[in-house]
């Protein structure tokens, strides 16, 4: 029997997707009307305007994230009717685990759309990641692709989300995984940021 | 005080300023001239820290842009008044700007009722229209009360009744001493706003000079006589071209143009030749002619048109590869 929670983590690939592109259009809008220039005007240190715009829109993503997550353990209970298992101690590490990827992706979003500055681009390279290649390396199949997939932020979101036994890793090294491109994609949106004239 | 020093900025394969050193004084207006395309908006990008100089450096009260700690309170901008995110209202675009460089959100509405924009305050920003917008963005240059504005065609889209303010207002925060750094294209109106002069073309420095240097530069003495008897015409004509460097143009109507004399000496020599004068007054050159001159002289801006130095170089190689 499956823990309940586990619907709701299946389907934050389709949260993510609202995430990825609420933070992207966050920045990317700035770029657009130009009020990018106010706010460094307002705030010329970039590193604080960024930091700013990922904070807020992770905590809106990881608000969306866990509220959603609660709905959707709830649904499953009721739907899958005795068929799925409910722990509270579980259910709420699981609605904290979604929340916490979700907000991961958006800091991830906001990096990637700091350093493309369209829109189109950073989705591109966004969709690219979150979903293009996960489901090439595992359509493809093998030990090897799928290990890799788990090195991309939603094969390790997928771990900590919905802990599994057979998981070559624990859910921490999980977290560390997906903090680890949110933290890239942060210092590379900075870098741009800082370099590229507004 | 706004220091620029060697400032240089080159996108691509453009040259977009070129090694230019000024400051912009405190206690006075500095208009900021140069035909479309100079590197008026990008220098002053670069006095805000917002495009990074390829070389050079601009200082405001002797530190960059980006070590400012309360920016707004040092120096209020204007650079493209259309750049408000077009959903917020403009009083949700001040208040922003206004907490994060903690100013009293009372100061949002005062600069909202003093650019006349209270009523539409509330509206979101992208239903404003042009003047409207650019008097959102006068507000968010006055907000923090600052001793420096750098104003990028802050006229662009007023009425007659908000060219005049502008005037007034730039006029006024000079008095107080503040300084002033404005761009325009109006040249009108620059010649009514202006102490002083910052002339670039093609990203070089043409002229920094005060209002009136620059106009009497551009324009030797030159006055107008209307005398009405012609024979006494004829008699003064001639006593003023015994002079070296005089011209004399009479119009059908008895109107004389006289260049090389101003209308004092012009009335002194008609008084000892005992000639009437019905009318005498200087002539003065517009900026406008002052400006055309200056930038026709130093080159090529006009439509199409080449220098000698920039066919020289491209010619000169031509010949080699033959
Ligand atoms: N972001 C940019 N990328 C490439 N070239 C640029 C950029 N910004 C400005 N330029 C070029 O730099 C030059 C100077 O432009 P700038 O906008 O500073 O002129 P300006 O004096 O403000 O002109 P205008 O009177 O039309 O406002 C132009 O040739 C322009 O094409
Ligand atoms: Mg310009």
């Amino acid at each position: 029997m499956q823990p309940a929670g586990n619907a709701a983590a299946s389907s934050a690939v389709l949260v993510q997707f609202t995430v990825v592109v609420l933070a992207t259009v966050a920045v990317t809008s700035e770029y657009a009307t130009g009020s990018v220039r106010a706010a460094l005007l307002s705030v010329p240190r970039r590193s604080r305007v960024h930091a700013a715009k990922a904070l807020v829109v992770a905590v809106v993503a990881f608000v969306a994230g866990a509220a959603f997550a609660v709905v959707g353990t709830a649904v499953a209970w009721f739907g899958f009717d005795g068929r799925a298992s409910f722990s509270v101690g579980l259910s709420l590490r699981q609605v904290l685990a979604i929340g916490l990827y979700e907000a991961l992706v958006a800091v991830l979003s906001v990096g990637v759309a700091f350093a493309t500055r369209h829109p189109a681009g950073a989705l591109s390279i966004l969709a690219t990641l979150l979903w293009a290649l996960p489901s090439i390396l595992l359509g493809l199949g093998g030990p090897t692709l799928a290990g890799l997939n788990g090195r991309l932020p939603h094969g390790a979101g997928e771990r900590f989300m919905r802990p599994a036994a057979e998981a070559p890793y624990g859910s921490v090294t999980a977290v560390l995984i997906v903090a680890a491109w949110a933290a890239a994609a942060h210092v590379i949106g900075l870098y741009v940021l800082r370099r590229r004239d507004t | 005080m706004i220091t620029v020093r060697g400032l240089t900025k080159r996108y691509g394969g453009t040259l977009a300023v070129d090694g230019l050193t000024f400051d912009v004084r405190a206690g006075r207006v500095t208009g900021f001239l140069g035909p479309n395309g100079a590197g008026k908006s990008t220098t002053m990008r670069m006095i805000l820290g917002l495009d990074r100089p390829t070389l050079g450096r601009a200082l405001i009260a002797g530190r960059p842009y980006a070590d400012l700690r309360r920016p707004l309170c040092a120096v209020g901008a204007m650079l493209d008044a259309r750049a408000v995110h077009p959903a917020r209202s403009g009083r949700a675009h001040l208040v922003a700007q206004a907490r994060s460089n903690g100013i009293p959100l009372r100061r949002v509405d005062e600069v909202l009722e003093q650019v006349g924009l209270a009523k539409a305050a509330r509206r979101p920003a992208g239903t404003y229209s042009l003047g409207m917008s650019g008097r959102l963005g006068v507000a968010g240059a006055l907000l923090g009360d600052p001793p420096v504005l750098v104003l990028d065609e802050p006229v662009n889209g007023l009425d007659p009744d908000g060219v005049r303010w502008i005037r007034g207002l730039v006029r006024e925060q000079a008095a107080e001493g503040r300084t002033v750094f404005l761009s325009s294209h109006l040249m009108s109106e620059m010649q009514l706003t202006a102490d002083h002069l910052v002339v670039i073309g093609r990203g070089r420095l043409l002229g920094d000079t005060s209002m009136a240097e620059f106009l009497a530069a551009a324009s030797p003495a030159a006055a107008r006589a209307v005398v009405p008897d012609p024979e006494e015409r004829a008699a003064l004509v001639r006593r003023l071209l015994t002079a070296d460097g005089v011209t004399v143009e009479a119009s059908e109507s008895g109107e004389l143009t006289v260049e090389g004399r101003t209308a004092a000496e012009i009335g002194d020599l008609a008084h000892r030749c005992r000639v009437r004068l019905h009318r005498l007054s200087d002539v003065r050159v517009s900026l406008e002619q002052a400006y055309l001159d200056l930038t026709a002289r130093s080159v090529e801006y006009t439509t199409g048109g080449y220098t000698a130095d920039t066919t020289a170089v491209p010619a000169a190689s031509d010949e080699g590869e033959r």
